[in-house]
């Protein structure tokens, strides 16, 4: 903050004067000044105090502007015009020159190049010496793209070795207990397990932790509601696609309320975002709408620098609003009203996992009194389907309850299958819960049509073909941890066993029979054309 | 009679067994119903074997009837009864008997006759003979000289026949048990040989739950090839995860995976090679609940699909439906009670144990001898039971 006042204008608003730190407030501007000059002098950086005290002078007699040019604010205004009266008259090659050598005589770099030179050289001397230098630099511009894609190598490099010792020490976490000799028959086995390399491209599975180095509370750079947003998201607590966007928009709209503007509005609450929400995804990786959300937040924030802070702030709360409003309530709201007439009385309806907006469906089916019944599948590692079966069994509709696997036992039941999605793509599939994938293949083979219900914020305009291109990592002792309690402790993995716990799973296209969004029915082949014409970010 | 009594007890402790669920490996019961059968061989006399062994087979299948590798032992010793004493159900004694007095008749002027007449009063389908022969032979005689297997056309062997009948039933029923029985031990050496056709190099493999014969055949061929198995643990009694520490103990590469996640890692997979714990007559399968997804799974990415078996497993029924043999267990097992507290009396909780397979959706069943298409399963079955045996209500 401090370093940021010496780089821009010196014009100053209501508000900057407000932002003066307590234990400064009782010194003048100039204390204040030789305070902050200290402070770098000791952070080892370049002093410039002579040349600094010399302008603020000048300046101070002159009430020179913001728009003067460094090597002209030792003059008054007449010896400016005098100034560039002779560069009009002067060429324009020559007008360079004189430029270039002013501006070289204060570089100190030049200085020193000069310095280092014999001084009784000739003009021709030094026109040699320059078109040396000149060529050095053109070798240099051609040379630029080898060396910068050499420093991408090197960063690469770097991260496969980041990468590489985050699964050593995890391994090393996994066998202390184990004896010697697994350790060196690993050490000399230079195979690895393909499947585990192929989900290496997937970012591992970080703990839930609030420890984090470099939070400069003292400062409040984190917002304490980030804080806490992140311990949830962790924990579970706030699971959903849609539940996570509206959790994020709140605070979203706190952030920016709170946010204190020093200088540019945008500049500072983009830095402000980035900071939270680098912390917040430390804690879990973001969802494809989360992404879209914030880019979408950023460009409003982008557009808003004309307008004053508190109008600024005013107008994109009432932006966050609006989108939670059209997007999320009002698009649920529409699809329930659609969707709940596709029930019929007998019918069978099966839904897996736990979604908002089936809820509202078959409460508001229920509601209007048609006689149905419901399976709740469920499966590990999330077990989401419990929370769903406890809602439907408040508000009295009768269900049913099984495990994923026995699905083709129960399939010869069920007249409908009612799917969330996190995200549909652009060539029509989706991508859900782990597990959808496996439900809407059956219901397939046993003729049972398939409908997705979503809100038109869940389009993308990615294409996966595959659902091990982008997902995410889940907690590996969800997987080991079992009712019979039979199995291994993470602790004591055997050297050549691995565990991988996926989140989310694509169903291809040709699974689905119907997808139902606030625009209204329609098939998954035209998901593109939706993209196209709707869809205002 | 003293003899009889030990014999129940022995019987009795077995069923207490099987009903406590003490033994659960079918291969361990089928030894076990094995090592009984030999002791009421023997025991008793030809002519009272048949009646004893349905006694005590009854006994032993009533322990658990969906214990299947049980009632499949019981069936194949009356299955060799029959076939070598002639001994049977009722009406196939009554025939038999006019076929010794045609015998004794017409030895020597029409031998081929009595083999047309014996062909038919068997009720099984007529044999067909493999084609080569076809283009050889003539006359139906030498089609069915053919056919059976030790006997040769010649007169000699048909008055051995009829005289010392009784003298030697109960040494060959014996020999044809011990040749069962070693067919047992070896199950697993015998498939495990296969395996290397089954497996290339560097592939990753896909199995479901716990299975011994997938266990040794892995391990057979990793003495060979370096390969990779992923295993999906089988809920709600997760015997995945035993397979996945067992494997790799022996060192092979092992990733463990949840159910849910079998169509997300299809892509990666090689082929899918599993164990069951029954293989019936029209080719399908009952397996532990899960199964039919993973087929189901394979045939949409077209991987394939490769059951192993052993004899014991195969049972003579025909199942077109995922209720016609199975069973329901406890919702213990998926639902925490604490969990159920809060819910209402409606909710009906569903936990089924197997899960039907129809053959459809197999490419290869591997069994001790070799491999098997599922619409040959009927064949072998027909091989090892007699259609009367388990169609019968006695």
């Amino acid at each position: 903050m401090s370093h940021q006042q010496n780089k821009q204008t010196k014009t100053k608003t209501t508000e900057q004067k407000k932002s003066i730190p307590e234990h400064l407030q009782g010194m003048n501007k100039e204390e204040r000044r030789q305070y902050y000059q200290n402070l770098h002098s000791k952070k080892g950086k370049p002093q410039k105090k002579p040349q600094k005290q010399k302008q603020q002078k000048k300046t101070e007699t002159n009430k020179g502007g913001s728009n003067v040019p460094e090597h002209l604010k030792g003059m008054t205004k007449e010896e400016r015009r005098k100034y560039y009266q002779k560069q009009r008259e002067l060429s324009g090659g020559q007008q360079q020159k004189q430029q270039k050598q002013q501006k070289q005589q204060k570089n100190k770099k030049v200085q020193k190049k000069q310095a280092q030179k014999p001084k009784k050289m000739t003009k021709e001397e030094r026109k040699k010496y320059y078109e040396q230098l000149n060529k050095q630099k053109q070798e240099q511009k051609k040379n630029w793209n080898q060396n910068y894609q050499q420093g991408k190598q090197k960063g690469q490099k770097s991260q496969d070795n980041k990468q590489k010792q985050k699964t050593q020490t995890k391994q090393k976490e996994t066998q202390k207990k184990q004896p010697k000799t697994n350790k060196t028959q690993q050490l000399s086995d230079p195979r690895t397990r393909t499947l585990t390399s192929i989900t290496s491209h997937i970012s591992p599975f970080q703990q839930p932790t609030t420890k984090e180095s470099g939070v400069e509370f003292s400062e409040s750079v984190i917002h304490p509601l980030t804080i806490e947003l992140s311990l949830k998201f962790s924990s579970g607590k706030i699971g959903g696609t849609t539940g996570r966007c509206i959790a994020l928009l709140n605070l979203l709209k706190i952030l920016i309320r709170e946010v204190t503007v020093r200088a540019r509005f945008s500049e500072d609450v983009v830095k402000m975002l980035n900071r939270n929400l680098d912390y917040l995804i430390k804690h879990r990786r973001f969802s494809y709408t989360m992404f879209s959300v914030i880019r979408t937040v950023k460009e409003w924030v982008s557009r808003v620098d004309s307008l004053e802070v508190k109008e600024a702030k005013i107008k994109i709360c009432s932006q966050i609003d609006e989108f939670l409003r059209k997007h999320i309530y009002d698009a649920e709201e529409e699809i329930t009203e659609i969707a709940w007439k596709k029930i019929k009385p007998g019918d069978v309806i099966l839904v897996y996992a736990n979604s908002r907006v089936i809820e509202k469906i078959l409460k508001k089916a229920h509601q209007n009194e048609i006689s149905f019944r419901v399976v709740v599948v469920d499966s590990r590692p999330m077990n989401e389907g419990k929370k769903l079966l406890k809602k439907l069994d408040n508000y009295g509709i009768k269900c049913s309850f099984c495990e994923l696997n026995a699905i083709s036992y129960i399939i010869k039941e069920v007249t409908k299958v009612f799917i969330g999605v996190a995200v549909i793509l652009s060539n029509g599939s989706a991508v859900g819960r782990i597990g959808t994938a496996i439900v809407a293949m059956i219901a397939k083979r046993s003729r049972v049509p398939v409908i997705v219900c979503c809100p038109s914020f869940k389009l993308s305009k990615k294409v996966q073909l595959d659902s091990l291109v982008s997902n995410e990592h889940g907690d590996p002792k969800k997987v080991l941890t079992t009712k019979n309690s039979k199995s291994v402790k993470i602790q004591n993995l055997p050297s050549d066993m691995d565990v991988i716990c996926l989140l989310w799973d694509v169903t291809p296209i040709k699974f689905i029979s119907l997808v139902i969004t606030e625009y209204g029915l329609l098939p998954p082949t035209s998901m593109q054309v939706l993209i196209r014409e709707f869809k205002d970010f | 009679m003293q003899n009889k009594n030990s014999i129940k007890n022995i019987v009795d402790e077995f069923v207490r067994k099987v009903r406590r669920a003490e033994i659960t490996d079918s291969y361990q019961c089928a030894v076990q119903t094995w090592k009984i059968l030999k002791l009421i061989v023997a025991e008793f006399n030809e002519e009272d074997l048949f009646k004893e062994t349905k006694y005590f087979g009854k006994m032993l299948i009533n322990a658990n009837p969906l214990e299947m590798s049980i009632g499949n032992m019981v069936r194949r010793l009356l299955f060799i009864i029959n076939k070598e004493s002639g001994q049977g159900s009722k009406e196939n004694k009554n025939e038999e008997k006019q076929e010794e007095k045609s015998s004794k008749q017409e030895t020597i002027q029409k031998p081929n006759k009595t083999k047309i007449s014996k062909a038919k009063n068997h009720n099984f389908p007529y044999i067909s003979p493999p084609l080569r022969t076809l283009s050889h032979s003539k006359s139906l005689s030498d089609f069915l000289l053919l056919t059976e297997k030790k006997k040769k056309p010649s007169a000699l062997n048909i008055t051995l026949l009829t005289e010392p009948k009784k003298k030697n039933i109960k040494n060959e029923i014996q020999k044809s048990m011990i040749d069962v029985e070693e067919e047992l031990k070896f199950t697993y050496d015998a498939i495990s040989e296969q395996g290397i056709d089954l497996i290339h190099a560097n592939e990753i493999i896909l199995t479901f739950g716990y299975s011994k014969i997938a266990l040794e055949l892995f391990q057979e061929v990793y003495k060979t090839r370096k390969f990779e198995v992923v295993v999906a643990e089988s809920s709600p009694n997760y015997s995945g995860h035993k397979m996945a520490v067992a494997l790799s103990k022996l060192k092979i590469p092992t990733t463990l995976i949840n159910d849910s996640a079998i169509f997300s890692i299809m892509s990666k997979v090689n082929s899918v090679i599993v164990g069951t714990r029954f293989v019936m007559a029209n080719g399908g399968l009952i397996a532990d609940i899960g199964l039919h997804n993973l087929a189901i799974a394979a045939n949409v990415h077209s991987l394939p699909f490769i059951v192993l078996f052993g004899n014991y497993q195969l049972s003579p029924f025909f199942p077109y439906d995922q209720d016609t043999f199975n069973i329901m267990r406890s919702p213990d097992e998926i639902f925490d009670q604490s969990e159920m507290t809060n819910l209402s009396e409606k909710v009906h909780i569903i936990n089924p144990q197997f899960d039907y397979v129809p053959p459809n959706l197999i490419t290869l069943f591997i069994n001790n001898e070799n491999g098997q298409q599922p619409s040959y399963i009927y064949r072998i079955s027909q091989n090892q039971y007699s259609t009367k045996d388990f169609v019968e209500k006695d």
